[in-house]
């Protein structure tokens, strides 16, 4: 017991050691390189974020005389809001004081081996307007988190087309992170002296498929004619579509017990014969029906004035009968209208098809058609006819048909990224510039692994890219654009209160955020910002800044 | 009113007993005519399921108020008196049949729908299956048996199956569905026939893994056949896949047997994880264990490495292998490995791929490492089994981010062992394997595949695909594999020859949940698609047997149907429609009326 008591202590001895001293040489880092070359407002932003960290800070690096000012600046909104600093203390009591029990410890233990582990980054993301945002990531904050805070920091419309969007220079391409994905991961696989950058744009081209399905679920009939005049109504109707085989696993169990609850009509049993039946060999007619049942005897009426129909009984109940004597001689005997159907179908838009499967499936659109490719290495695109199936791109190769069994497997989607690019025409002489690129997301430099393709317009290569993620994401995409919606309406809501109000509302989200950063010894990775450097290796307005990752 | 004499031949009497005649007048009601019956053939038995069937008409005298007159029975009627509950045999999906009693009276729907509540509801649960079935340990075992997958067939079994060769065989499959809306007897089944019981509809109605597991099992199998007899196609690599979600999916279920019921006694994800969380809250006597569990077992040996991409003519070369966290270090040698290592190799997000020989004893691991400068190709050596397997599954876990310490380490390297031993098998001895050992792999793929590989070359593809799906549950294995078959894009489709309108040859129109598309037999081609949405009215001509379909936009088509009676097609059609109502009512009582009014036909109106 006490050996195990004595591990413990030393366990925990050794992980605060370990965690001050990535603090200290946070620290170090941050005064003597960088912070004196951030500009104010970034460092406001810094600090806002690093909020009660100052405790440790201070205590770390307190002989500093740069962060001083900056730290008494920080140490206020913590003191205007005694309540969180309180339990950011009661925790830090908590760590200082032996630990009683010792599940206790387990679990404080627990905490800080997780803990230790967190990556931090700061980076600096560039606005639309030329401006930038300075934030602070968790490894575990997802794209949707670091957008909603840039939401609150800018007072931006909160659309969904708002994205975060990495480019890379190097190979002139760009990419919009999707929503669920952790922010950190992307961006720790830059390299040391990388010049890609993180955008805060709006992309009409992130959600298109929910927004305009048509799109992409007709894309045939688009080349057939125009296909100007789809409504809103059947819009949603193809997004339910899409996300009949989307579904999101239900997580409360229904009320079975109400009534019999089976489900099952669709099993509907075959006749004798298919695949194992000894009738296989013998031919059927061209209308097997007529061998079992003479037409004459029972597609008769029993009695004259019905109409003519298989079973006996009375068949028409109030409607005329306009069998053989109508004058197209179709008689509509079973009209349907579907208006009813129709119109209540738009009523269960969102959230019923969800419901069907527990799985993950969404139909990927029947892309196809011919892209250019630029082959391994070689100068040259050559054309090839490629198909889009949800497992992967597939291609036909030469003097082959379109069927399934005959397709080339060119590229799955599981470790790669889809990318748009920039000026390929120029750069690897491509027939057009609408090309996009396939690649692993740790590749930054030219590579025969990275995979081009060159589409013959833009709006083909809006269908691919789109079209690609739809298969590599899956429902996940679905979800994350549902939950943009909601912050959307939400942040509409919002914007008609009183801005005081609003003001309230971001400040307690961002004391308590910093209040759990006070727990998390930053690690290993720190990105850095040098303004100044960018200024002058980037003039044009559109990239005012550059984010120089440093590696601690 | 005048007697005349009624002959009627009781199927209870023997097949070769003469007609029972009973002297009758027109005013008699069906009752009456039962109630005489049985009076004269004297046999004590209970005649409640009996009922009166009349051969020419083709119709069983259900209404027993009604008089002979209201029915038009005449003297020249041949009638039966039989019960209206017959034994049929049952083909499921998976293959397995079984003999019960079902109704001949009512419309196929209704019979199919009391086949369904029996076998595969799900009313209120005891013990994880649905109530009935724990009446009887007969039942019990038809449980099991309906809610267990079924083991991969033998390769010969599945060469002996008939396969559509074309989509005109499968439209002469689907041309023998049985009329929902008429009785199986008036359809020309007989006693003891043979029918099968399939998903007709591919529009799957809120499935629920927990409460549907037979539903779900049936379903696997219905598209594991499908896959298999080559009625869908799919690409190779997802052929691949699918094979290896059924060799993952035999093994878990024979290893557990009763995950998916149990995971039916799991009450919910809530549960669930406070079960977990009181694991962690642990009691102290644990401690030790949850030290243990934490820190990541040892990794270390001497390996072989190669990097073909290294302009070196150098084979490969011994060094002191480490995994450490997701990355291999490697030293001169053991002696060595304290200070900094020659290289080291973070493995997250890699491609790993087996390159294994059992019979030459070669083990080889390829990695496929990306950079910043593209992907790093590096082999590693292995120098038996026991080090590949272990070996293999560190580096699985890596290029999943995960390190040794995750609990999958240790079941990942017995799924690499027993693939190793599947390669042993399928190579050596062919014939005579012990089927609970290893699989052929040919099981697991359709014939087409057959022909293009040997089992022995099939293992290391199938191996490839497996590793992403080795750590599922049963459940969720079943439910991937059913995720994928729904992703197919032939997913879903019944074949009609039909002949458009103003069209002089033949085509096929294909039927899915969503849309109608119109196929070239020559190219083989989707021509045209019309999806449900835009349909505003179909009619069906029964004389000349024509559908005519409106959609919006004045967009006008009609065709007769070549090998399905148009009845099979309005049903079809109906059905589809009828499905996208049941989401949104969200009832679980079915609206049979409605199903009725849109497949029926005129009988509905």
């Amino acid at each position: 017991m006490d050996d195990i008591d004595a591990m413990f202590s030393n366990l925990l001895g050794e992980m605060d050691h370990l965690s001050q001293a990535t603090t200290a040489q946070l620290h170090q880092y941050l005064l003597t390189e960088s912070l004196n070359e951030l500009e104010d407002h970034d460092l406001d932003a810094l600090v806002a974020d690093l909020g009660s960290n100052s405790t440790k800070q201070t205590s770390g690096g307190a002989d500093n005389q740069t962060i001083a000012p900056a730290m008494t600046q920080e140490s206020e909104p913590a003191a205007a809001l005694p309540l969180p600093s309180n339990a950011a203390e009661s925790s830090g009591d908590l760590q200082m004081s032996k630990p009683q029990t010792k599940a206790e410890k387990i679990k404080l233990a627990l905490e800080k081996l997780k803990e230790a582990k967190v990556r931090k980054l700061i980076v600096k993301v560039l606005m639309s307007d030329g401006g930038s945002k300075t934030l602070m990531l968790d490894e575990r904050q997802t794209v949707r988190e670091v957008l909603d805070e840039l939401f609150e920091k800018t007072h931006c419309d909160c659309s969904i087309d708002w994205s975060l969007c990495e480019t890379n220079p190097e190979l002139q391409i760009e990419r919009g992170f999707e929503d669920h994905e952790h922010l950190v991961e992307p961006l720790s696989v830059w390299t040391r002296h990388s010049e890609n950058k993180i955008f805060f744009v709006a992309r009409p081209q992130k959600y298109v498929m929910f927004r305009d399905p048509q799109l992409f679920y007709m894309w045939k009939k688009k080349e057939q004619a125009g296909l100007s005049g789809i409504n809103q109504q059947a819009k949603q109707l193809l997004l339910k579509g899409l996300g009949r085989r989307g579904p999101l696993p239900r997580l409360l169990p229904k009320p079975h017990c109400t009534g019999p609850s089976w489900t099952f009509l669709r099993v509907v049993s075959l006749l004798e014969g298919g695949p194992t039946s000894p009738f296989r060999a013998e031919p059927i007619g061209r209308v097997p029906w007529a061998k079992t049942r003479p037409p004459g005897a029972r597609l008769r009426a029993p009695t004259p004035g019905l109409a003519p129909g298989w079973g006996p009984g009375p068949v028409c109940h109030g409607r005329p009968y306009q069998g053989r004597n109508a004058p197209d001689n179709i008689a509509p005997r079973i009209i349907r209208a579907h208006k009813p159907l129709h119109h209540s179908k738009v009523a269960v838009q969102g959230g019923e098809y969800q419901e069907h499967f527990g799985g993950s499936t969404v139909i990927v659109p029947d892309i196809e058609g011919t892209l250019y490719l630029k082959e391994d290495g070689r100068k040259v695109w050559k054309p090839r006819y490629f198909v889009l199936r949800a497992s992967g791109i597939y291609y036909v190769p030469k003097g082959k048909t379109k069927s399934s069994t005959d397709l080339v497997c060119f590229v799955r989607f599981e470790k790669v990224n889809v990318y748009s690019t920039n000026s390929y025409k120029q750069k690897y002489k491509a027939p057009t510039n609408f090309c996009f690129v396939l690649k692993h997301p740790c590749i930054q430099k030219e590579s025969h692994y990275i995979k081009f393709l060159c589409c013959e317009d833009e709006h083909t290569l809006l269908l691919w890219i789109n079209s690609i993620r739809i298969a590599k994401y899956g429902s996940v995409l679905y979800k994350n654009y549902q939950v943009a919606v909601k912050a959307s309406s939400l942040q509409t809501l919002h914007s008609g209160a009183p801005k005081g109000r609003s003001a309230c509302l971001a400040n307690p989200k961002v004391t308590l955020k910093t209040i759990h950063m006070s727990h998390r010894q930053t690690s290993s990775l720190l990105l850095l910002l040098d303004t100044q450097k960018s200024e002058m290796h980037h003039p044009p307005p559109v990239y005012p800044g550059e984010l120089q990752p440093v590696w601690i | 009113m005048a007697a005349w004499d009624l002959s009627v031949t009781v199927e209870d009497l023997g097949p070769d007993a003469p007609p029972v005649t009973l002297s009758v007048a027109s005013d008699l009601h069906v009752g009456g005519v039962i109630l005489k019956l049985v009076e004269k053939t004297q046999i004590k038995r209970d005649w409640s399921d009996h009922a009166l069937w009349w051969e020419q008409k083709q119709m069983w005298l259900l209404r027993t108020a009604w008089t002979l007159e209201k029915y038009g029975i005449h003297a020249d009627a041949r009638l039966h008196f039989m019960p209206q509950h017959k034994p049929v045999r049952l083909a499921l999906p998976s293959g397995i049949t079984l003999r019960l009693r079902a109704c001949f009276s009512s419309p196929v729907f209704q019979t199919v729908m009391g086949i369904c509540r029996m076998l595969i509801s799900r009313p209120c649960l005891y013990n994880g299956m649905p109530a009935h079935f724990a009446d009887s340990p007969e039942m019990e075992a038809i449980y099991k048996m309906l809610s267990v997958t079924q083991p991969p067939p033998a390769p010969e079994v599945i060469a002996k199956q008939y396969r559509p060769a074309s989509v005109v065989d499968k439209a002469h499959i689907h041309g023998r569905w049985l009329d929902s809306s008429r009785c199986l007897m008036q359809q020309g089944i007989q006693e003891n026939d043979r029918v099968w019981l399939r998903f007709k509809y591919y529009a799957f109605y809120d499935i629920d893994p927990k409460y549907d597991v037979v539903r779900l099992t049936q379903l696997y199998e219905q598209a594991r056949w499908a896959l298999l007899l080559e009625d869908i196609d799919c690409t190779e690599e997802e052929m691949m896949l699918f094979g290896a979600l059924q060799y993952h999916i035999n093994k878990v279920s024979q290893s557990e047997p009763q995950m998916l019921s149990t995971s039916a006694a799991m009450d919910d994800l809530e549960s669930a994880l406070q079960s977990l969380e009181v694991k962690m809250e642990g009691e102290s006597s644990s401690a030790s264990e949850m030290l243990e569990n934490m820190t990541a077992p040892e990794l270390n040996d001497y390996l072989k490495i190669f990097r073909p991409k290294r302009l070196t003519l150098k084979g490969y070369k011994q060094y002191w292998f480490k995994f450490q966290d997701t990355s291999i270090c490697y030293f001169k040698s053991k002696e060595e490995s304290i200070g900094e290592p020659i290289q080291q190799i973070n493995l997250k997000g890699c491609e790993v791929a087996p390159d294994v020989n059992v019979a030459a004893q070669k083990f080889l691991i390829r990695l496929l490492i990306p950079a910043p400068e593209g992907m790093n190709e590096v082999y590693l050596r292995c120098e038996n089994e026991q080090q590949y397997a272990q070996w293999m599954a560190a580096c699985r876990l890596g290029s999943k981010g995960k390190t040794l310490a995750d609990s999958s380490f240790q079941s990942e390297i017995q799924s690499i062992r027993s693939f190793l031993a599947m390669q042993k098998t399928s190579s050596g001895s062919h014939g005579n394997v012990p089927a609970d050992e290893s699989i052929n792999t040919h099981s697991l793929v359709s014939p087409r595949y057959h022909k293009k590989y040997k089992p022995k070359q099939l293992t290391p593809r199938i191996l490839d695909a497996y590793q992403n799906v080795a750590q599922l549950s049963l459940t969720d294995a079943v439910m991937r594999f059913l995720q994928i078959w729904q992703a197919l894009p032939d997913f879903g489709l019944s074949y009609v020859v039909v002949r458009f309108k103003g069209s002089r040859k033949d085509e096929v129109l294909g039927i899915a949940p969503n849309r109608l598309i119109r196929i070239d037999l020559g190219v083989g081609d989707v021509v045209k698609t019309w999806r449900y949405n835009n349909m505003k009215q179909w009619n069906v001509n029964w004389d000349i047997q024509q559908v005519a379909i409106e959609f919006e936009g004045n967009v006008n088509i009609a065709f007769s149907c070549v090998t399905a009676n148009c009845k099979i097609v309005h049903e079809f059609i109906g059905g589809y429609i009828f499905m996208s109502t049941r989401s949104r009512e969200k009832s679980d009582t079915l609206n049979e009326e409605l199903f009725h009014k849109l497949t029926g036909g005129h009988e509905a109106l």
